[in-house]
C-alpha cells in the first residue's frame, strides 16, 4: 500500500475510537464495512459504510474509491414534487434503487481523499445529510447547499484529477 | 435612542442568540409590515384625511389633526394576514366639534363625508361602524377613521370618542388619549441595544434584503433592527392571539390592552422567547387575579386615567379565562421550543405552525436551515455522539460533547463508476 494512504485498520480503530455506534460488519484485505445509527435530531437512521483502500494513487479516482453511504433505515423517501428531487444529493443504484448512495463531498475537487479519516469526515457529513434531509421533508427545499457535476465532469474529463499528492 | 451605528460595534463579543429566540426573531421579521407597506398605509390615511377636509365636504374646514393610532404608532402593528402582507391601520381624527356632539350626528356625518358622491373614490368602500369608520381597499387594507373631539383643560390631545349603535340605539361619550398612550409607550419602550445588536446580526447573516430595507427605513417606520424586546414580544403575543380567535366570533383582547399590560413587566434581558413568556405570564397573573375576585380586569390608559382600555373587553369572566387559557397555550409551547436540544425540525415546526401560524413559521424554518448550511460552509457545525447537529447557541455542556467536521460540498447525481 502506498505510505500516503490511511490502512484500513486505521480507519477502523477512529471508526470505533468516535463513534461507539458503529461496527464492523465485514472485514477483509483492504476493505470493511460498518453499520451503525446515526440521530441528527430525534430520527435514528441505520447507516451503511462501505470502504475499499485503493491501492496506488495513480490508479483510482476519488469518485470511484469513496467510501459508499447507505441509509438502510428508514428507506429515504422520495418526492419528486420537492426541490432538487426526487431525493437530493444522491448516487443512483442500479442493484437496488431504494438504496442509493449519499453523495456528500465534491469528488472531482478532493475534499475527501484516502488519506482522511472517516470518522472525521464520512460520518459528521452523513449525519449532517440527513440533517438536510428532515429539512427537506419538512419545507421541501433543499436547505443544505452544495452542486451537481458539470456534463464534463460526468463524461471524465476530470479523469485527470487523479489523487496526486499523498 | 435610534441605532444606527455599524452593527459589528455592538454585535462584537455577543453570543448568538439560543435558538428558539432565533427562530422567534425570524417569525417575528416576517409578521412585521414592510417599509412599502407602512409607506403605503401612511399615503392611504393621509388622503383619507385630506379627503375629509376637502371644500364641499360636510367636514369641511373640520379636520385638526390626523394621526396613526393603535398599533401603528406604538410600532406593534402587525400584518393581519400574513401571507399576504396585508394589514389594518387605525387612525385618529381630530375634529373642531364640540366635545358632547350627538355620536350620530359625528359618525355621520364622517361617513358621508368619506363616501362622497355618487362616483367619487371611496364611494361604496365605506362603512359604519360604532366608533369609526372603515375604508377598504381594493388590496385588503383596512383604514379605520375614528373621529374625536378634543376635551379642553386635559393632557394633550386627550378627547371625546363618539359611540352610537343603532341597533340597540347605544349612544355615549368616552374620554380617550391614544395619541398620549402611544408617546407614553414609545417612551417606556426605549431601544435595548443588546436585543438590537443581536437582532441587527442575525439581519446581516441571515438576509441581505431584509438587512437593506431595514437600513432605509422609510419616514417613521421603526426597522425591527431598532425595536426593543418588549415591543417585538408583544408582536408575537398579538399574533398569536390573532390565530387563536380566527375561528373564533366575538371580541378578541385589545392590542392596547396588551400592550398597557406589557408596560407593567421589566424587561427580562434575556432573549426573547423569555420576554414572550414573561409578558405572557404577567398578562394571565393579571387576568386569573381579576377572575379570583369574580370580575372582569380593568386596565387603564397610564397617559389619561378616564380612558378606560377594557371597556369592550372582556365582556364577562368567560373571556378572561379564554384568554388565560389562550396564554398557557403560548407559554407552554414556548417553553417547549426553548429545550430545543431534544425538539427535532418536525416538533419545532409544528410547535410555530400552531403558535404564530404555517407561513411565518416556514419562514423560520427556511432562515434556521440556511443558517445551518452557513455552519457547515463556515466549518462550525458540530456534531453530538450519536451525530446529532449541534447548533450555534446551544448551552455550553452541550457544546463541550460535541465535536466539529470539515466543509465539504453536497453533490450527487449519475451512478459512482466502478
Amino acid at each position: 500500500m502506498h505510505p500516503g494512504l490511511i490502512s484500513i485498520e486505521a480507519q477502523i480503530a477512529a471508526m470505533a475510537a468516535r463513534w461507539g455506534g458503529f461496527t464492523v460488519v465485514q472485514c477483509s484485505g483492504r476493505a470493511a464495512t460498518w453499520e451503525g445509527w446515526l440521530c441528527p435530531q430525534k430520527t435514528w437512521y441505520h447507516v451503511r459504510i462501505a470502504y475499499r483502500v485503493p491501492l496506488a494513487p495513480e490508479s483510482f479516482r476519488v469518485i470511484a474509491v469513496q467510501p459508499r453511504v447507505q441509509i438502510l433505515d428508514p428507506v429515504l423517501e422520495l418526492h419528486p414534487s420537492y426541490e432538487e428531487g426526487p431525493l437530493p444529493h444522491v448516487y443512483i443504484n442500479r442493484q437496488n434503487p431504494a438504496l442509493p448512495y449519499l453523495c456528500l463531498f465534491d469528488p472531482y475537487n478532493h475534499e475527501w481523499t484516502p488519506t482522511d479519516l472517516i470518522a472525521d469526515t464520512t460520518v459528521p457529513w452523513t449525519a449532517r445529510h440527513l440533517y438536510f434531509y428532515e429539512g427537506w421533508l419538512l419545507t421541501h427545499k433543499w436547505k443544505g447547499g452544495g452542486r451537481h457535476a458539470s456534463w464534463e465532469e460526468r463524461r471524465g474529463d476530470g479523469q485527470g484529477k487523479i489523487l496526486a499528492t499523498v | 435612542m435610534t441605532y444606527r451605528d455599524s452593527p459589528e460595534r455592538w454585535t462584537k463579543g455577543l453570543p448568538l442568540p439560543a435558538p428558539a429566540d432565533a427562530l422567534l426573531m425570524d417569525v417575528a421579521r416576517r409578521v412585521q409590515l414592510s417599509p412599502t407597506k407602512h409607506g403605503e398605509a401612511e399615503k392611504h390615511y393621509k388622503a383619507l384625511c385630506t379627503w375629509v377636509d376637502r371644500p364641499g365636504s360636510p367636514l369641511e374646514g373640520k379636520v385638526i389633526a390626523c394621526y396613526p393610532g393603535g398599533s401603528f404608532a406604538t410600532g406593534t402593528a402587525i400584518a393581519s394576514r400574513v401571507r399576504k402582507d396585508q394589514h389594518d391601520v387605525d387612525v385618529t381624527i381630530e375634529l373642531n366639534v364640540p366635545p358632547f356632539s350627538d355620536p350620530a350626528t359625528i359618525l355621520s356625518l364622517l361617513f358621508a363625508a368619506i363616501n362622497g358622491e355618487p362616483g367619487s373614490r371611496y364611494r361604496g368602500a365605506v362603512k359604519l361602524n360604532s366608533r369609526c369608520v372603515t375604508v377598504t381597499y381594493e388590496d385588503g387594507v383596512r383604514v379605520d377613521l375614528m373621529p374625536i373631539a378634543r376635551l379642553a383643560q386635559q393632557p394633550e390631545k386627550a378627547g371625546h370618542l363618539f359611540h352610537w349603535r343603532s341597533e340597540d340605539a347605544q349612544s355615549y361619550h368616552k374620554p380617550v388619549n391614544p395619541w398620549g398612550f402611544a408617546d407614553h409607550f414609545n417612551r417606556e419602550t426605549a431601544l435595548d441595544p443588546v436585543f438590537a445588536a443581536m437582532f441587527e446580526q442575525r439581519a446581516l447573516a441571515m438576509d441581505s434584503m431584509l438587512a437593506k430595507s431595514a437600513t432605509d427605513p422609510l419616514p417613521e417606520h421603526v426597522p425591527l433592527t431598532e425595536k426593543a424586546a418588549r415591543v417585538v414580544a408583544l408582536q408575537l403575543i398579538k399574533r398569536h392571539r390573532d390565530l387563536r380567535h380566527r375561528s373564533r366570533r366575538g371580541r378578541k383582547p385589545p392590542s392596547v390592552v396588551l400592550a398597557a399590560l406589557a408596560l407593567e413587566v421589566s424587561p427580562t434581558h434575556s432573549g426573547l422567547a423569555d420576554e414572550v413568556i414573561s409578558i405572557a405570564s404577567h398578562i394571565s397573573e393579571r387576568l386569573r387575579e381579576a377572575g379570583r375576585q369574580h370580575e372582569v380586569i380593568c386596565v387603564r390608559n397610564p397617559a389619561f386615567d378616564p380612558d378606560i382600555f377594557t371597556d369592550r373587553w372582556p365582556a364577562n369572566v368567560d373571556d378572561q379565562t379564554l384568554y388565560v387559557n389562550d396564554l398557557a397555550h403560548l407559554t407552554r409551547n414556548l417553553k417547549r421550543l426553548k429545550q430545543d436540544q431534544d425538539t427535532s425540525l418536525v416538533e419545532m415546526k409544528a410547535i410555530l405552525d400552531e403558535l404564530f401560524g404555517e407561513t411565518a413559521a416556514g419562514f423560520a424554518m427556511d432562515k434556521m436551515l440556511e443558517r445551518s448550511h452557513r455552519a457547515v460552509e463556515t466549518g462550525t457545525m458540530r456534531f453530538g455522539p450519536s451525530g446529532r447537529i449541534i447548533t450555534a447557541g446551544a448551552p455550553a455542556i452541550v457544546m463541550a460533547t460535541s465535536t466539529p467536521a470539515r466543509a465539504s460540498t453536497e453533490m450527487g447525481g449519475g451512478c459512482i463508476p466502478d
